[in-house]
């Protein structure tokens, strides 16, 4: 198999400054957290496997459900991964020099702020979305050999924006609670079922693949999201869990009535 | 919790269904082929609310099984696979009676599928006390079935086909509309293979951090005890919406003959 040069370049210079932070942290610290590594190289690899596999071919073959797979690999699961590779100390001699300037000027700090914003992002998510699924978009973009890579880059990149306020592995200057995430959750994954129902509930083929593979992408697509929501949002609930109880005043309850299932007595 | 809307669950059920006929109403009446289209998104888009309080009390069920009956890492990830073969054994046969009657039900599916959303809401509306027949109001969550000694927590398997037996109770007429929408009028297979893929999505998001995180699984059973009563209102109040959600476009998509 050989790599197109386009995925090959930012995918080897992603590769290398993570090497380059990795071996730093395992200078200043005397250990890696290889787990987060592996995470990180399998998401690379994902990108790779999106857009340089037979499944790309597939995808160009006309399949929509394959060009699906495509995007689902590209907008969520890449991101994703990716994501959960990073920590604070580890992207740290990335984002201080980088971000740290901005942070201590009032105005970078609004810019950043606004560049931040949940709202944008989930807007930026569900947007580039919707803007592709338009079918005369998607016929012309899927047909240009320089608007379908641009369009894959926005589908890493608003992924990544998305499952930030969701995963957050670095620090941010707005944060969610747990239940704003469970919002945020719940309107990226509207966002998606609204395309989801297009593509499935069509009367006719309408991006020029046949309907029963239009109607598989729609469900291709729900059965990505669909469990990435429900996994991350039950991830949610479950951090928020032990912090709730570890507030003072659930601790004196607690003393009085030591927590045990109800259903377990 | 919004607690207004546990306070008033008959209120919100009339503000859902009443938003969800307009929506599906106006599309039948302006594009009646685009009709499936409305209701699919409806229904697709309420599947996070109605799956999210069902996988938080799978969560915990889980938990406990785990908690009682493993012993080790490996332990835990063979519990969570126990647990989660039973669920799924439940829920293949579930699917294909599902996908059957779909397909048999012909033009009265669109009919069986408000029934449905009609015992939906019904079952929220018992959960959240606000009415229903005494007898449902015993039929709380897994705890039922636990509690009455048809499941035991020390025996994974069979409290997965217990947590199967209610799931398929509340969220099976969600998955029938959903089938129904999906086209399984034509095949039966097709309705089949929705249900067993809901299923499947129900189970991925708890098996999955079992299976990569145990110790993390085994601790959980303490703290999803005391938001226990979240989720039972959490599922109540979901069960009303998605059952208000369902009767009326599965109606008016009837009317509009095109679903």
């Amino acid at each position: 198999m050989v790599i197109d040069p386009t995925t090959l370049v930012p995918v080897a210079v992603y590769g290398c400054v993570y090497t380059l932070l990795v071996l730093q942290r395992k200078r200043s610290r005397g250990r890696v957290d290889w787990a987060r590594v592996g995470v990180y190289v399998f998401g690379l690899a994902v990108i790779v496997v999106a857009l340089d596999s037979p499944l790309d071919k597939l995808a160009d073959h006309g399949s929509m459900a394959a060009h699906m797979v495509q995007h689902e690999l590209l907008g969520n699961i890449a991101p994703v991964l990716l994501l959960l590779g990073l920590d604070a100390g580890l992207a740290r001699p990335v984002t201080r020099p980088v971000f740290g300037p901005a942070v201590r000027s009032s105005r970078g700090r609004r810019l950043l702020k606004a560049a931040n914003s949940p709202v944008l992002a989930v807007g930026l998510y569900i947007g580039v979305m919707w803007l592709w699924y338009v079918p005369s978009v998607y016929r012309t973009v899927s047909a240009s050999s320089v608007l379908h890579p641009l369009g894959h880059t926005l589908f890493v990149l608003t992924g990544l924006l998305f499952w930030f306020h969701v995963l957050r592995p670095l620090p941010a200057l707005v944060t969610l609670t747990p239940r704003q995430k469970l919002l945020y959750l719940l309107v990226g994954t509207i966002g998606g079922a609204m395309v989801a129902a297009v593509l499935i509930g069509a009367p006719q083929a309408l991006y020029g693949a046949s309907l029963q593979n239009q109607r598989l992408a729609g469900a291709v697509m729900m059965a990505v999201e669909m469990p990435l929501a429900l996994g991350f949002g039950l991830w949610v609930f479950l951090r928020a869990a032990p912090r709730e109880r570890l507030s003072p005043s659930s601790q004196s309850t607690e003393r009085e009535h030591p927590a045990r299932p109800e259903f377990a007595r | 919790m919004p607690g207004g809307l546990v306070a008033r669950p008959r209120a919100f059920a009339v503000i859902v269904a009443a938003f969800a006929a307009a929506i599906t109403g106006a599309v039948g009446l302006a594009a009646p082929a685009w009709t499936p289209v409305a209701a699919g998104g409806a229904l697709l888009a309420a599947g996070f609310a109605v799956m999210a309080p069902c996988e938080l009390q799978m969560a915990t069920v889980l938990a406990t099984v785990v908690g009682r009956s493993a012993a080790g890492v490996g332990g835990v990830r063979a519990t969570a696979l126990r647990f989660t073969v039973g669920y799924l054994a439940y829920y293949v046969p579930v699917a294909i009676v599902i996908g059957a009657l779909a397909h048999l039900a012909g033009n009265a599916a669109r009919a069986l599928a408000a029934a449905g959303g009609g015992l939906m809401l019904t079952l929220g509306l018992a959960t959240l006390g606000a009415g229903g027949p005494a007898w449902l109001k015993r039929c709380r969550g897994p705890l039922y079935l636990l509690r009455s000694g048809r499941a035991s927590f020390r025996k994974p398997l069979r409290a997965g086909v217990a947590f199967g037996q209610y799931c398929s109770t509340c969220c099976g007429p969600y998955a029938f509309a959903l089938a129904v929408f999906a086209g399984a009028g034509r095949h039966a297979w097709l309705g089949a293979a929705i249900v067993g893929a809901y299923a499947l999505l129900m189970a991925l998001p708890f098996l999955v951090p079992a299976l990569v995180v145990p110790a993390r699984s085994s601790a959980l059973s303490e703290h999803l005890a005391t938001v226990r009563p979240t989720l039972d209102h959490s599922a109540g109040l979901s069960l009303v919406a998605i059952g208000a959600l369902v009767i009326p476009i599965s109606l008016i998509s009837g009317m509009a003959g095109k679903w």
